[in-house]
């Protein structure tokens, strides 16, 4: 599976992006389709536009932490 | 033109070539391949490899084989990512809160203990002494289980006759199968110290010391003797 980098993305991309999966942005952290604060399932936190993960499937917002990532792994098996 | 407009000049002809790269339909794309599970999109690339490398090391596939309760294998493998974070101090704090946030402290505690070798090392110590695997998890999770009961973080402000008190008290108290002491830096003497002091005060155990040149790391084990060692009353 390829990994996409969003460090270099710009900001109206990243929105657009969340746009085009059902989710949002007030321009700190994500917001799902009815406006309220994405968090992270992993540790209960709000995920910020600056520092989100995308995992695939139904498209799984989560902060880009090594904890979440590794929960990630062992519930959905490596990103191949 | 002064430096300065040249700077900010140079920063918007960044940012709209790079708005550029990302038209509608490339965003489309992007958002379609995602759905269909062909990538993911990722802030920074490192903290998955971080993720991925420790998984590969002997070193977790040990733990791994040992340690089966999955919430402690996770505070473990913590440990790794905590030791590959250690120069980036940012880094460290920010992961440390997140597995204070799903473990509790006692959860940092576990993960600390295999970002500093202490699981590694005791791992290699049980393996000498023990029956068969079985026994070996047993004890390696019944220290990791109780880590605050078991395992001794020792500081350079500790009190070194507390400390001696803390250690003799739980040994008498709950004659537990280990007592791991922790130490580094400037902390190494006052362990010897405490050590030599427990050594005077209690019986049926063996001492175990081991010292991390490049570290500085010491790690002193109290382990019950088994029972073939004990002399007989006659």
């Amino acid at each position: 599976m390829e990994l996409v980098s969003l460090q270099k993305m710009p900001k109206e991309a990243k929105l657009g992006l969340l746009k085009e999966l059902g989710f949002g942005s007030d321009g700190k952290f994500v917001l799902d389709s009815e406006g309220k604060k994405v968090k992270d399932p992993y540790i209960n936190e709000e995920v910020m536009l600056s520092n989100m993960l995308i995992f695939p499937g139904s498209a799984i917002i989560l902060d880009n932490n090594p904890l979440s990532i590794a929960l990630y792994i062992e519930e959905h098996g490596d990103l191949d | 033109m002064p430096e300065e407009n040249h700077v900010l000049e140079s920063a918007a002809k960044g940012a709209a070539k790079g708005l550029l790269e990302y038209s509608e339909e490339k965003i489309k794309l992007l958002a379609r391949r995602l759905l269909d599970g062909e990538l993911a999109f990722i802030e920074d690339e490192e903290t998955i490899q971080i993720v991925r490398s420790q998984r590969k090391k002997p070193e977790w596939k040990l733990y791994r084989r040992y340690v089966t309760a999955p919430d402690l294998r996770m505070q473990i493998e913590m440990g790794f990512s905590l030791r590959h974070l250690e120069n980036d101090k940012r880094k460290l704090h920010n992961l440390r809160t997140k597995i204070i946030q799903r473990y509790s402290k006692k959860g940092l505690h576990i993960a600390q203990l295999a970002q500093s070798g202490i699981v590694g090392r005791y791992i290699g110590i049980l393996i000498g002494r023990v029956a068969d695997e079985n026994e070996l998890k047993e004890n390696i999770e019944d220290v990791l289980k109780d880590v605050d009961k078991y395992v001794v973080f020792l500081q350079t402000e500790n009190d070194a006759g507390k400390v001696v008190d803390t250690i003799t008290t739980k040994i008498k108290a709950l004659s537990p199968k280990t007592i791991i002491l922790f130490s580094c830096g400037a902390a190494v003497t006052k362990a010897k110290k405490v050590i030599g002091a427990v050594k005077k005060e209690i019986e049926g155990y063996q001492f175990e010391e081991q010292f991390e040149e490049n570290t500085g790391h010491r790690y002193d084990f109290i382990l019950k003797k088994p029972v073939e060692y004990l002399v007989p009353i006659s």
